[in-house]
């Protein structure tokens, strides 16, 4: 049986305070298992992003427990969970979040600055096949490529666990599936476990689990047995 | 790869970052410009002062002798002690130049510095050691002989050295209004090398002294009386004949007692201070002194030091001021670029970076601008304006070695400056640094437009869109606001005080040569000057007699040291010649019965118009007191002025120093007491040459203040543009020209700079007033500011402010409305 990554306990998050006060995450319990391909789901406001955000150490829970990769994120102060983030974490964007100034090639040579045992910036191009872009600066790319340096970006720092908030957000369906194909690949090859936020159904059919969220609380866990290959969905 | 991102946003940002660097520059060349030559001159004069021995004290009285001196060098902290007699005669063929001779038989303290030839040899007494530029500009040297005229006699010495003194640092003819090397020297002499017996044989015959004053000094009359009695005559036989006789046949030793020392120089252990010790010097003198003053007092030492402490606060000020302009620009330009970046800034967060390397990384731009800035402004201010203000001033001080110095406070306001720069960065970078990753990947919020108090006027309706719209955004953007107001108000106080530089040296010109000296012509007049002469010969030339003389002053009786004041008496005989001016530069009288003290000197004494004042001559010991009658001012002396028929009712002795006539008959008399006749005309040459220079400043402070407008406005107009970017492109959209839009930016760029221009025109004329006073309160000079100066300063920012809206036609004319109204960044 595979070792349990994420652990979400009774984690509630609540922002604003007094007659402002919104619960965005409202007593959610989860686990995520090594490995995995897990698609949180939802329509905006749901609480997903928030919910991907504590657990990749963006933001802190009100209550509750969290424990990634045996961490317990509580009481980490920031620079413990900047720690935690460059050993643990690869964040992909919606919207790619590329640094502007920095080619293909130094967005991806970024981590590092961060972390000492980054992996090859050029491997990592290769692998999302960009390496003919690497000099390319992210307003000299498509989306679709940005999104691909995004992703390369986030495996240099070679985390045990990949984020992707809404990482097909802002692409067409074709180059999203491309995008999602690669995520797809790099779980099942690296053995990463990755984790995305969409609002897109059709993407959930081809993650291992589904969570669903509405109004902040967790609606169902699925786990799917026979996820479909990415190139079978379409949206 | 962070030190990538760095370099391309710098030069992405060239502009706000380059303001920056301009700044930073100005400041630290400033500085650095304005310091090289106190610290090389203090330096300079710090190893000039300690080899020549210079005095701690300089005691001045009528008569002292080698019992008093002795008595001084047994008081506590006193190294060494020299007795000496200055006097001022003359150099004969030299033009007459007024020559400050020091007769003395020491070599020990304020020693004459050697540049070629021998050193002073006080038992020489053939020789004599004059000073260097004075031998330059005459072009003597060792070997030469040299004429020399006192008390009316002439002798001729052979010039054994050139020598400089540090008591003579700064030096100035009395004629001259500015220094001209040429016209005054000094020199010293053995004191027993000087011709005592023709001195005062000279002085009999022109009965400057009589039997009594024989008597008083030497013995040579009790033994004329003897030889007399012998023969059955009296005192009444003797005739100026046999007194010349006696005189001629009297040993030389015993006349000098008629040319007495009327100066201790006193020299405390390892150079300290003495005149702290004053109750323990007078003491050992028994109180028998005039007066006892240091170096302060000292004018060739003073004057130096108070030019070199102007520098200093120079220093200070504009670099404060253009450090100020400098942290307005970080504030503003970082804050903007952090907000711009913050989703950046998220998303490093997010990928694990440090929040100390993020922060780090943001300090780096501010740190490594500032950085390059300090050492070139350091560098550019040391090398070009250090060492020209050293080459500037040096044609008015000497002092030997100056050349620029650097020290370590070059390198503390460096780091003080680039601390303040990447503190500023900091401050205005930390909300947005300090922000969670969550929030910060999530884009800002537009700042809200909200209604300002120019909304609630009743003509707000009526004002056209762009004025309504750029009002807001300024209500929006208040720092970015200041900044443009203030660095344009800094730029217009320098503007203003520069150009009312200008008028006030034209002022002063006609303040000094058309106000006070209301002549073409004066005379030097010899210290052996007949008066019963002179003053036939100044009727015949309808002139007017002027006596200048040092005096101490205090507003009470018996004052103690620290409530006298060292000043300049002028003696007037108010024929209308040299004339007094009011605090206002207006011709006064000077009402008979009264004195006239100067503006300066009266705040400093707390003294008024029928308030008594009480002064001695620098030399006598006897105290007098004055009603004061007038406050005056004058550009370039402080202190009294009275006229002669007071002046004889004091019985002090009136001795003039010049004859001032408009008679240019003045040009061929050969008069016995009168030394030099100098043309106004010729002074006037002089001055305006040495206005020259002045000009050069005034240019070099107009570029710096359009260098610091245009850094300015344009990092205001670049913050503008980008954080105003949607919005531009948004009217373009709707169908805004690139011109309309430019004339927005143009629009607010004037309103602030109006703004910036009413505030700051006030204080150019202070600024100006207390750069020119500072340099010695002998200074009080004031500053008028023509309506023309203000609209000519004023025009100046203006076309600066819509020169540099300019600038911006082109970035609105590639404006990329689609790409501006897209992303978050």
């Amino acid at each position: 049986m595979s070792k349990e990554i994420v652990v979400f306990e009774s984690v509630t998050k609540v922002f604003g305070s007094g007659e402002g006060e919104q619960k965005a995450v409202d007593n959610v319990s989860f686990s995520i298992n090594e490995g995995e391909f897990v698609v949180i789901l939802g329509q905006s406001g749901a609480g997903k992003s928030t919910v991907l955000n504590m657990l990749g150490g963006l933001d802190k829970q009100t209550s509750g427990k969290i424990t990634v990769n045996g961490e317990e994120l509580f009481g980490l102060d920031d620079t413990k969970l900047a720690a935690f983030r460059a050993k643990n974490i690869g964040f992909i964007f919606q919207f790619y979040n590329l640094l502007p100034s920095l080619t293909a090639y130094e967005n991806v040579a970024l981590s590092k600055d961060i972390v000492k045992n980054a992996l090859d910036p050029t491997e990592m191009l290769k692998k999302v096949g960009l390496e003919k872009h690497a000099d390319k600066f992210p307003s000299q790319m498509s989306g679709g490529e940005q999104q691909r340096v995004s992703i390369a970006r986030a495996l240099a720092k070679n985390p045990p666990i990949i984020l992707g908030d809404e990482p097909t957000g802002a692409l067409d369906s074709e180059t999203g599936i491309a995008v999602l194909e690669l995520l797809s690949r790099l779980n099942k090859e690296n053995k990463n476990t990755v984790i995305i936020v969409t609002h897109n159904a059709d993407i959930a059919r081809c993650a291992d689990k589904v969570i669903r969220m509405k109004n902040g609380k967790i609606k169902e866990v699925t786990i799917n047995e026979n996820p479909v290959s990415v190139r079978e969905v379409q949206w | 790869m962070l030190f990538k991102k760095t370099l391309r946003e710098l030069k992405q940002n060239f502009g706000q970052f380059f303001s920056l660097f301009i700044l930073v520059m100005l400041a630290t060349s400033m500085y650095a410009g304005f310091m090289a030559d106190p610290i090389g001159g203090n330096r300079a004069r710090e190893v000039f002062h300690k080899d020549s021995a210079l005095a701690s004290v300089w005691i001045y009285g009528e008569n002292f002798n080698n019992d008093d001196l002795e008595n001084v060098k047994k008081v506590n902290f006193v190294e060494s002690a020299q007795l000496r007699t200055k006097v001022t005669g003359s150099a004969v063929n030299q033009g007459g130049a007024e020559l400050d001779l020091f007769l003395q038989m020491d070599n020990l303290v304020n020693k004459p510095q050697t540049v070629s030839g021998e050193d002073f040899n006080p038992n020489d007494k053939n020789g004599i050691w004059i000073n260097k530029n004075f031998a330059d500009e005459w072009k003597l040297k060792a070997g030469d002989d040299f004429t020399v005229e006192y008390g009316g006699i002439e002798f001729t010495k052979t010039i054994k050295g050139v020598v400089l003194s540090p008591e003579y640092e700064y030096m100035c003819a009395s004629t001259d209004a500015e220094t001209n090397f040429k016209n005054i020297c000094y020199a010293y002499v053995y004191y027993e090398g000087f011709p005592v017996k023709d001195y005062i044989i000279h002085l009999i015959e022109n009965e400057k002294i009589n039997i009594e004053d024989l008597r008083k000094n030497t013995d040579i009359v009790e033994k004329l009386e003897e030889k007399l009695s012998a023969i059955g005559l009296s005192t009444d036989s003797i005739t100026n004949d046999t007194l010349l006789e006696a005189v001629k046949k009297a040993d030389e030793k015993s006349l000098f007692k008629l040319l007495p020392y009327t100066q201790i120089v006193v020299r405390g252990v390892d150079g300290q201070e003495l005149l702290s010790k004053e109750s323990e010097i007078s003491k050992a003198l028994d109180g028998d002194y005039a007066v006892m003053v240091d170096s302060s007092s000292i004018s060739g030492i003073q004057r130096l030091t108070a030019e070199l402490e102007q520098h200093a606060s120079f220093s200070y000020v504009f670099m404060v001021i253009f450090l100020a302009i400098a942290i307005l620009v970080i504030a503003t330009g970082m804050s903007r670029m952090v907000e711009r970046q913050r989703t950046q800034i998220g998303t490093m967060n997010a990928m694990g970076m440090s929040r100390r390397k993020i922060i780090l990384h943001y300090l780096f731009f501010s740190f490594s601008v500032s950085f390059i800035g300090s050492v070139v402004g350091t560098v550019i201010g040391y090398f070009l304006l250090g060492n020209y203000m050293v080459s500037l001033f040096s044609q008015w001080y000497v002092v030997p070695n100056w050349k620029a110095g650097a020290d370590w406070s070059f390198l503390a306001i460096s780091i003080t400056i680039i601390g303040v720069c990447v503190l500023a960065s900091y401050l205005s970078c930390r909300k947005v640094l300090k922000i969670a990753p969550s929030e910060a990947l999530r884009p800002s919020v537009p700042k809200g437009g909200k209604r300002t108090l120019l909304e609630r006027l009743p003509f707000w309706k009526k004002l056209s869109f762009s004025a309504q719209y750029n009002l807001r955004d300024i209500s929006r953007y208040k720092l970015r606001a200041v900044m443009a107001v203030f660095g344009t108000a800094m730029g217009m106080i320098l503007l203003t005080g520069t150009l009312a530089a200008l008028t006030m040296l034209n002022d002063v010109y006609s303040w000094t040569f058309e106000k006070i000296q209301n002549f073409e012509y004066e005379a030097m007049l010899t210290e052996d000057v007949k008066l019963d002469e002179i003053d036939s010969l100044s009727d015949r030339l309808s002139g007017e007699l002027v006596m200048r003389t040092g005096i101490e002053i205090a507003k009470t009786e018996h004052a103690l040291s620290d409530e006298k004041s060292t000043q300049t008496l002028m003696v007037i005989e108010n024929k209308g010649l040299f004339r007094i001016t009011d605090t206002k530069a207006e011709i006064t009288d000077l009402p008979e019965g009264t004195v006239a003290v100067t503006r300066r000197l009266a705040e400093k004494l707390g003294i008024k118009v029928g308030d008594s004042v009480y002064w001695h001559i620098y030399e006598e010991n006897t105290w007098h007191s004055a009603k004061v009658g007038v406050i005056n001012r004058s550009p370039e002396t402080s202190g009294m002025t009275m006229t002669r028929t007071d002046f004889e009712k004091t019985d002090c002795k009136f001795t003039p120093t010049l004859l001032a006539t408009n008679d240019s008959e003045i040009l061929n008399i050969n008069s016995k007491g009168v030394s030099t006749v100098y043309n106004i005309t010729e002074l006037r040459e002089i001055y305006e040459e040495n206005m020259q220079i002045i000009w050069v400043l005034v240019v070099v402070m107009v570029i710096f203040a359009f260098v610091m407008v245009v850094a300015v406005l344009y990092n205001t107009g670049n913050l503008s543009f980008h954080e105003r970017l949607r919005e531009f492109a948004t009217l373009k959209v709707l169908g805004f020209s690139s011109k309309e839009i430019r004339s927005l930016i143009t629009k607010q760029n004037i309103i602030l700079s109006l703004i910036g221009i009413v505030l700051g025109a006030p204080f150019g004329k202070p600024m100006l007033e207390a750069m020119m006073n500072s340099n010695g309160e002998n200074f009080d000079y004031y500053a008028t500011v023509t309506p023309q100066t203000y609209v000519l300063a004023g025009a100046v920012v203006l076309v600066i402010s819509m020169a540099v809206s300019l600038m911006f036609t082109k970035k609105i004319r590639r404006l990329d409305m689609v790409e501006s109204l897209k992303g978050a960044e």
